[in-house]
């Protein structure tokens, strides 16, 4: 565990619950809502869920056609940083729309355990791996 | 207890096994033959992989490879896990076994030179473990194998992703990347076809396909791992001997199988076929790695005394 996620004294209420990330994604137009569909499909490298269930992605706004996806990481030297980044671009530069993809990483909030839906933490509990 | 025969019927029938008061002897014997085999490759991938994610060219790189590492060790750890729940001692596994008595394929017995080297590993060996293993997961007959390798699939295919993606650059980075490429599949290739074992008519029987603890034979692997790994090395333009034959609709590989390999310079002598038992012998007596990886893994507990 990264001492990022050790902080989690500091954190707001609402990020500690899943309902964080199920609050940005219901906030936004039908466009981005879109694009957020788009990255529900993309699976996270090392968990079979995707990086929307995993609560990796923050946030997407679209303007004019350029697209700014807000993100974080389960831990400050994620193995798959640079693949997840690739993955992002190429789902995203492909659709229809879209003309430019910026990845902001951001640790605040800090990413938490807490931010899993009770479906996902049972999708990941069944592949064999502990919480 | 049934007789061996009809038990082996039930589990092609789909029967399922659960703990050792289930199994028989014969069972017993091969399925830890198999999950030492598992066990000792995950666990000598690590030392084998370690000099070279140091060497990684970048800081992104490096954490991936730390990360394959970390893995390969957790998927040795299940191995051993298992081993454990049919009597085996773990520690004494690990720790208190010589060099030699490992058992782990033949590609983590060599020496990792270059960073090329390092993911063509991750592109061939790995794929090798993910054929290997995602049989297992899919179709033996031993269940709590086969709910550990849930978590293992996975992880192989983020090792595999990784090893192909630092392929593609090397091969399309500049014409002495691309040759450091050819110059790992050149020796890896041919360890990789080698990894799935006796060709099928060399063997008398398999128990462990009789007990389903695999689901497909030697060949059928090979054959796997060739048309997963072929299409990338048409891709990259790299040399390998082995090519698709439309008319015998498989891969077919370009020399008499199985040939000498000369370790020490990891050259394979490809005009000098030899036979399945020198092969065998080659395996058994270790490759130049070997000690040095065991002891890489056993020096930790000395140091620390655990």
């Amino acid at each position: 565990m990264s001492s990022a996620q050790r902080n989690g004294d500091e954190l707001t209420d609402i990020s500690q619950t899943s309902e964080f990330v199920e609050g940005r994604r219901a906030d936004t137009t039908p466009f981005e809502r879109e694009l957020w569909d788009v990255l529900d499909e993309i699976p996270d490298p090392h968990i079979p869920v995707s990086l929307v269930e995993m609560a990796m992605i923050y946030d997407v706004t679209e303007n004019d056609g350029h697209v700014t996806v807000e993100m974080s990481f389960p831990c400050m030297g994620c193995p798959a940083y640079d693949m997840i980044h690739n993955d992002v671009r190429s789902c995203l530069t492909v659709v229809d729309g879209v003309d430019e993809v910026d990845i902001d990483v951001v640790w605040d909030p800090v990413w938490s355990k807490d931010m899993l839906t009770e479906s996902v933490r049972k999708k990941i509990r069944e592949a064999g791996i502990s919480l | 207890m049934p007789s061996e025969k009809q038990f082996k019927q039930e589990l092609q029938n789909g029967r399922m096994i659960e703990s050792t008061e289930e199994m028989t002897d014969g069972y017993k014997k091969a399925l830890k033959q198999i999950l030492l085999v598992s066990g000792d490759t995950e666990l000598m991938s690590a030392p084998a992989y370690y000099d070279q994610s140091l060497n990684a060219p970048s800081l992104d790189a490096r954490a991936s490879c730390i990360s394959v590492i970390q893995d390969e060790l957790g998927h040795g750890h299940i191995a051993y896990r298992l081993l454990e729940d049919l009597g085996e001692d773990r520690e004494e596994l690990i720790y208190e076994r010589e060099p030699h008595e490992f058992r782990n394929t033949y590609g983590f017995d060599q020496h990792i030179d270059n960073f090329a080297e390092l993911v063509t590993a991750h592109g061939m060996f790995d794929r090798a473990g993910i054929v290997l293993l995602g049989d297992i997961h899919e179709n033996t007959s031993y269940a709590p194998w086969k709910r550990a390798l849930t978590k293992v699939s996975k992880e192989e295919q983020f090792h595999l992703r990784h090893g192909e993606t630092w392929m593609r650059r090397l091969a399309n980075n500049s014409e002495k990347t691309k040759q450091q490429l050819q110059g790992a599949v050149d020796w890896m290739f041919p360890i990789g076809v080698e990894w799935f074992g006796m060709p099928d008519d060399k063997k008398k029987h398999d128990d462990q396909l009789e007990y389903r603890i695999k689901g497909k034979s030697n060949d059928e692997l090979r054959q796997d791992w060739l048309s997963r790994t072929m299409p990338l090395m048409n891709e990259l333009d790299l040399d390998v001997p082995a090519h698709y034959d439309e008319d015998a609709d498989e891969y077919v590989l370009e020399y008499d199988f199985p040939v000498a390999f000369d370790a020490a310079n990891k050259e394979w002598r490809f005009d000098e076929p030899i036979s399945w038992s020198d092969t065998i012998d080659r395996w058994r007596d270790r490759g130049p790695a070997n000690e040095k990886y065991v002891n890489l893994i056993q020096s930790g507990t000395l140091e620390v005394e655990v």
